[in-house]
């Protein structure tokens, strides 16, 4: 049967409206759906608003019930424990659209493999000019301990949380590489699976790409990169700063979904440069991390003398080549958000490719021109410091008063470095239930997809965990200011 | 295994198994109490309620100005007391948490809704119910809790320390159940209605160890106090027996141990010891001294305990 396009009068959709000069990623125009949600549409049109208020319930119990949770920290003795606010109406990818942003990840993280290569070793780039020496030199994450060290395969990024944004003009843009400690997986194969359980029947009717094989694949990149001597079974582990972290949950979600165990700092130890967990039989040698733990409190002593939550000695294990550790400590000066400025020129250097995902145009304050733009246009621009994640400092000009933008400014002007400005993107948008109101509206919403690079194999999870801002009208994305997520589907035809 | 993660999920059976007897126990007390024979006073009730959860009666009281209803509250729903039932699930789901990755995701998932359900549980209803709807949830949700512990598990080292953790406590609960109603039967006087108030007692006891009918059903008779010290200290195959416990708690311990070889400074052997004594004590033997006989099995098991989170479980 011919599926024609559903008019919005005639269900739960009823009221909902295409927004001007944005991008609907359901909608072409008001009362007409994209083709690649029509068949969608018409299921979801068989519940009414009281059916989805319950299936909404439904699955806010089973992640309550999973313990699917993220803390948020208060003075009381255990923190807060929150659900993700999950949306049941699922974002779609057509497989063709999406077999070029693969393409343009894949290429994006292997750039940026041989240029950390570049900047641990010969520093070739900024020899050549093309990227300053001095925004490197500079920059917080680059990790002099580094110089020199071979990890194994030249792989320092095995895990990069690359961010995607689609503009109103309707292309795809890369926001943010993040090559530290990405995170949000858990939610991509958890969402999948409260989908599953709630409304089981959309996926016999729908062809939808699966992602459960993520934990197998990411394993897999885990043994690939094992010390030369470890023998055909290396021991692995993720290192969490532990069960009071916000991310605890992804962290437990993954080691139980591979099979490793879950360690704290406080569980390993280092003797004769290599490392150890101690088991209720004695130590055991341990051969691959997958770390959880941020650059600064991995070795007391090497870096914080005062982190509790690291191992005395295990860079100096790295360093002997004992010892993997993913990903590798120094990424950071790779996801800086002014080194990103140069990324589009750092993929031609290295692989004489042309970017197949694009940049947003980037300010970099510390340069005169920039600074001088960014200063008087300040009220248009997104401002945001190079150095952090999870939305933190980063302030949206339009939405800002006279007062703060002019406090913003003395800010910037005390450490031109530490910011960059981009110009406000339409994050595109997408019909979601909004809980207070009990009807959709469009949202803003993001991308975070998660691509994996091992010696010899690479895997990208097919989706990812799209992120959307639940707040009217708000672009910030992230769980802890608001945020919340959908199932996103990669459909065959 | 991590010692870290031995060391939760030894905790974790320990405190499970915890919160289940306290919560029986208060409500047999409780309810024993409704239609019991003349004085045994509700006063007498809490004083024993609260003997088997490691307070004293009078200095609690004192200090604290508590109701009768508020003294079930404080053992059962209140988190700020470190003995209650809450406090005992708040403490096994925390231990759970630092160690999903190595429990099923059922038996996460089980014990988290047991968390949910009773910080959820309403403090009016509590007061205004007493504690019987409370523990037939604490019951529900061990027995479910308990029967995921088996069945979603390999039975290998993490099973076998949560079940030695699980049989541990139950030894000690038993324990201290015997104790604490050995002394009521101490304190009652003599007169016409003295044997009803034992009877009343042996009841109390039995109900309170889940071996009311089980020991009916053994004995074809109501037990006499000597036959509800036989069965529930020496009966091997009556899971809420000391023997059945030690015994099994000795198996989960020496599977850990992998065979090496004991010597008399070990846990194991220790276990093992105390184990064997029961099951080779007759029932005349504790018959002369059950109420030493138990205190000094109750520093025992203390002192076993500290030698395996000693032994295996420090980090």
């Amino acid at each position: 049967m011919k599926k024609s396009n559903l008019t919005l009068d005639s269900n739960i959709f009823e009221g909902y409206h295409v927004l001007d000069k944005q991008f609907d990623e359901v909608y072409l125009q008001q009362n007409k759906s994209r083709p690649h949600y029509q068949s969608l549409i018409i299921d979801f049109a068989r519940h009414s608003l009281e059916d989805f208020r319950e299936l909404n319930e439904y699955a806010r119990d089973s992640f309550y019930n999973q313990g699917i949770t993220f803390n948020v920290y208060s003075d009381k003795s255990k923190g807060v424990e929150r659900i993700f606010p999950f949306d049941l109406f699922p974002r779609v990818i057509p497989f063709q659209e999406w077999q070029m942003i693969e393409k343009g990840l894949l290429q994006r993280n292997q750039a940026i493999n041989l240029f950390l290569y570049d900047l641990y070793h010969d520093q070739k780039i900024l020899k050549d000019k093309i990227v300053p020496s001095e925004l490197i030199l500079s920059c917080a994450f680059f990790n002099k301990h580094m110089i020199g060290i071979d990890p194994p395969g030249g792989i320092y990024v095995h895990i990069a949380g690359t961010d995607l944004i689609r503009h109103s003009d309707g292309d795809y843009y890369i926001l943010e590489d993040n090559v530290r400690c990405p995170s949000g997986v858990s939610y991509v194969l958890s969402n999948r699976e409260t989908m599953k359980r709630t409304l089981p029947n959309l996926f016999l009717d729908h062809s939808v790409q699966s992602v459960q094989e993520y934990p197998e694949e990411l394993l897999n990149i885990m043994h690939s990169v094992a010390p030369k001597q470890s023998g055909d079974n290396p021991t692995c582990v993720i290192l969490t700063p532990g069960a009071y972290n916000s991310a605890y949950y992804e962290h437990s979600f993954l080691a139980l979904w591979m099979g490793i165990q879950l360690v704290e700092g406080r569980d390993l130890f280092v003797d004769k440069n290599f490392v150890y967990m101690k088991t209720i039989y004695g130590p055991k040698k341990v051969d691959i991390i997958y770390r959880r733990i941020d650059d600064d409190f991995l070795d007391p002593q090497v870096f914080r003398p005062d982190s509790v939550l690291g191992i005395p000695g295990i860079m100096q294990a790295y360093r002997e080549g004992n010892v993997s550790i993913l990903n590798a400590p120094g990424t950071g000066a790779a996801d800086d958000k002014a080194v990103y400025i140069y990324m589009p020129e750092i993929i031609k250097y290295y692989l004489n490719e042309t970017p197949i995902l694009k940049n947003v145009p980037t300010y970099r304050c510390e340069l005169d021109a920039d600074y001088k733009y960014v200063i008087e246009n300040m009220d248009k621009l997104v401002i945001k410091p190079v150095d952090e994640s999870g939305g933190y400092g980063v302030v949206i000009g339009p939405n800002s008063t006279k007062e703060e933008l002019e406090k913003l400014k003395k800010v910037v002007a005390s450490n031109r470095r530490k910011y960059i400005a981009q110009p406000v993107m339409n994050l595109s948008m997408h019909s979601t239930y909004i809980d207070e109101d009990g009807s959709f509206s469009p949202r803003h919403v993001d991308l975070r997809t998660f691509c994996l690079m091992g010696k010899n194999r690479h895997y990208v999870l097919k989706g990812g965990l799209t992120r959307v801002a639940l707040k009217k009208g708000s672009l910030i994305v992230n769980s802890s200011q608001g945020g919340g997520s959908k199932d996103t589907w990669i459909t065959s035809n | 295994m991590l010692s870290r993660i031995g060391n939760s999920l030894f905790w974790t059976g320990r405190y499970i198994e915890r919160a289940e007897h306290i919560a029986r126990f208060t409500r047999v007390q409780y309810l024993s109490s409704l239609d019991a024979p003349l004085a045994q006073k509700k006063h007498y009730i809490l004083e024993s309620i609260l003997d088997m959860v490691g307070y004293q009666f009078n200095k609690l009281i004192d200090e604290n100005k508590l109701s009768e209803e508020e003294v079930l509250f404080f053992v059962c729903l209140d988190p700020n007391n470190p003995n209650s039932v809450i406090a005992s699930i708040n403490y096994a789901r925390e231990n759970v948490r630092g160690a999903r990755d190595t429990v099923s995701s059922e038996f996460w998932e089980i014990l988290n809704k047991y968390y949910h359900e009773i910080n959820g549980y309403s403090h009016e209803e509590f007061l205004s119910e007493g504690p019987f709807d409370f523990s037939e949830m604490i019951y529900r949700n061990s027995s479910i809790v308990k029967g995921c512990i088996d069945n979603t598990h390999i039975h290998n080292d993490p099973w076998a320390i949560l079940s030695m953790g699980l049989h541990l406590e139950r030894a000690v609960q038993i324990t201290r159940i015997l104790i604490a109603k050995l002394n009521d039967i101490r304190k009652i006087e003599k007169g016409t209605k003295a044997q009803a108030i034992i009877n009343y007692q042996i009841g109390a006891l039995l109900k309170s160890t889940e071996s009311f009918d089980m020991s009916r059903k053994y004995f074809k008779t109501i037990p006499s106090l000597i036959n509800a010290l036989d069965f529930l200290m020496l009966n091997v195959e009556f899971p809420k027996s000391l023997s059945f416990n030690l015994t099994h708690a000795s198996i989960y311990l020496n599977k850990i141990n992998l065979g090496n070889p004991l010597d008399r400074t070990t846990p194991e052997f220790r276990l093992e010891k105390i184990a064997n004594k029961f099951k080779y004590l007759s029932v005349e033997e504790i018959e002369k001294n059950a109420l030493g006989l138990l205190e000094e099995t109750l520093n025992e098991l203390y002192g076993i305990g500290a030698m395996i989170e000693k032994k295996y479980l420090s980090f």
